[in-house]
């Protein structure tokens, strides 16, 4: 093989093997819910389906009302990897196939931790993530996600 | 409300192919709306229209107008003009932020007469979750159809005087469904589509397909084929593969092939076969300032005349004359946005 060929073999290796793509340091993420909801524990896979309204109700019947950070909060990158298991990028492709489609429309979208806290807390049927080190206050509580 | 857009600039060694021609053109530019309104916890009314700019003017044209009353997760129902679920992509024809090159694959979503855009009637769709990780996404729906297809090829092969380049083809009292399974590995779906019908001023129209989609981390891979027929008249067979990988966040690179053969069935051995085939080649270079802006580059090597030529009102002389070009390569830059 010519050293031009050999270059741009290794170069498209490099591409595959390079983990470009997320990497970062999570800063950890608690997921909340209002005080009165009777729900305290969550599996990974039930939370991503709220989160990606495949699910809409919580088992109580009552419609369940996710709440996502902004695009770049920390907390937001680790919540869409650790439970949804995409980049925030992918979750937003995921929503332009969903809109687009005319079948539905994602969480609204709070700018931060205080906004989640003051949303989960006037909302009972609310569920949202906020900064692993963030503090509650009254009225919303963490569910454990198993 | 939502909305998306694209302009892109075409030019090609020859032939018409997509948004180019021999001498370049600029003149591609569309802008769709996209409403929604949560009337009540079970009813909303969604509708979407875009308006397209190309060399002979603009068209406006309505995607779709529904009702839908949920139900349940697992069953809603749908009455109005409704986006047809169809394959990967018939839902969203026109949004360029959810693929890797500026159009659609062609060998399955070019004007053929594989896939329709929206159905007029009433449809049911709803998600059940299955254990382990699998899923199950599903639509029944029936009513009119309309496509959208090219039919100067098709002119020429018949003998007939070439006056239009594009007709609507409807079917009605048609039934169509949809199933999309999801799997345990993320981002892996795999599904298959049909519909039926009867064409106005023909017989029984057809259309099946299949699909797998892997969209994880920085891979993007689809695969369809689609299948149509109408008895006694036509078939047509389209498949294509496409992978894309993002580099990083922002750039990405994506390959596609594709093939689509059709047969007029009234004449089995046309004079100039290459009107009624497609294989394409395409490789692309895409900048995403976003996930919801980006620059595609792309090159397009075509085999066959049946979306690639010249004028339409010179494709018969060509056809009779020798002078058809079967090959085109086309350079496509655009931009595409969404919000």
């Amino acid at each position: 093989m010519s050293k031009a060929g050999a270059a741009v073999l290794s170069g498209l290796v490099g591409l595959l093997l390079v983990p470009v793509l997320g990497a970062e340091t999570p800063t950890g993420y608690k997921v909340v819910v209002n005080s009165a909801n009777t729900v305290s524990t969550l599996s990974r896979d039930s939370l991503s389906r709220i989160f990606l309204k495949k699910t809409t109700t919580w088992p109580n019947g009552q419609t369940a009302a996710p709440v996502d950070q902004a695009t770049n909060a920390p907390s937001r990158r680790a919540f869409s990897k650790a439970i949804l298991g995409r980049a925030p990028y992918e979750v937003a492709a995921y929503w332009n196939q969903m809109i687009f489609s005319g079948r539905g429309l994602p969480p609204p979208t709070k700018a931060s931790d205080s906004e989640v806290l003051a949303f989960v807390r006037n909302n009972v049927n609310a569920i949202g993530y906020v900064a692993g080190d963030a503090k509650l206050g009254e009225g919303v509580k963490v569910v454990t996600v198993q | 409300m939502h909305g998306f857009g694209s302009w892109a600039y075409g030019k090609t060694n020859g032939n018409q192919y997509l948004v180019g021609d021999h001498d370049g053109l600029y003149d591609h530019v569309e802008l769709g709306l996209n409403v929604v309104a949560n009337l009540t916890e079970r009813l909303r009314v969604v509708g979407e229209a875009e308006w397209q700019d190309d060399p002979e003017g603009t068209e406006v044209e309505l995607h779709y107008s529904f009702a839908e009353w949920t139900f349940s997760d697992k069953l809603k129902m749908r009455a109005g003009k409704v986006k047809q679920p169809f394959g990967i992509s018939a839902e969203v024809f026109d949004v360029g932020t959810l693929r890797p090159f500026f159009a659609l694959p062609q060998s399955v979503y070019g004007p053929a007469d594989l896939v329709g855009e929206s159905y007029k009637g009433i449809g049911f769709t709803g998600h059940l979750d299955l254990k382990a990780g699998w899923g199950l996404t599903y639509d029944l729906y029936g009513g009119g159809q309309e496509l959208r297809e090219y039919v100067a090829p098709e002119e020429v092969i018949l003998g007939e005087e070439v006056t239009k380049s594009f007709e609507l083809e409807r079917t009605r009292n048609m039934v169509g469904g949809r199933v999309v399974v999801e799997t345990p590995v993320v981002g892996l779906r795999l599904g298959a589509s049909a519909y039926t019908g009867h064409e106005v001023g023909l017989t029984r129209r057809t259309g099946v397909g299949a699909q797998v989609e892997y969209l994880a981390g920085p891979w993007s891979v689809r695969s369809e084929y689609a299948r149509g027929t109408v008895k006694d008249n036509f078939e047509a067979n389209g498949f294509y593969a496409e992978v894309a990988y993002h580099i990083d966040p922002h750039w990405q690179v994506a390959g596609q092939y594709g093939r689509l053969t059709t047969e007029v069935l009234q004449v089995p051995e046309p004079a100039a076969p290459s009107l009624l085939d497609h294989k394409e080649v395409a490789l692309g270079l895409n900048y995403w300032w976003t996930p919801n802006f980006v620059f595609k580059l792309s090159f397009h090597h075509v085999d066959g005349n049946r979306f690639a030529g010249p004028d339409p009102l010179e494709l018969a002389q060509a056809a009779a004359s020798g002078t058809l070009k079967e090959k085109t390569n086309l350079v496509l830059f655009g931009a595409q946005f969404s919000f």
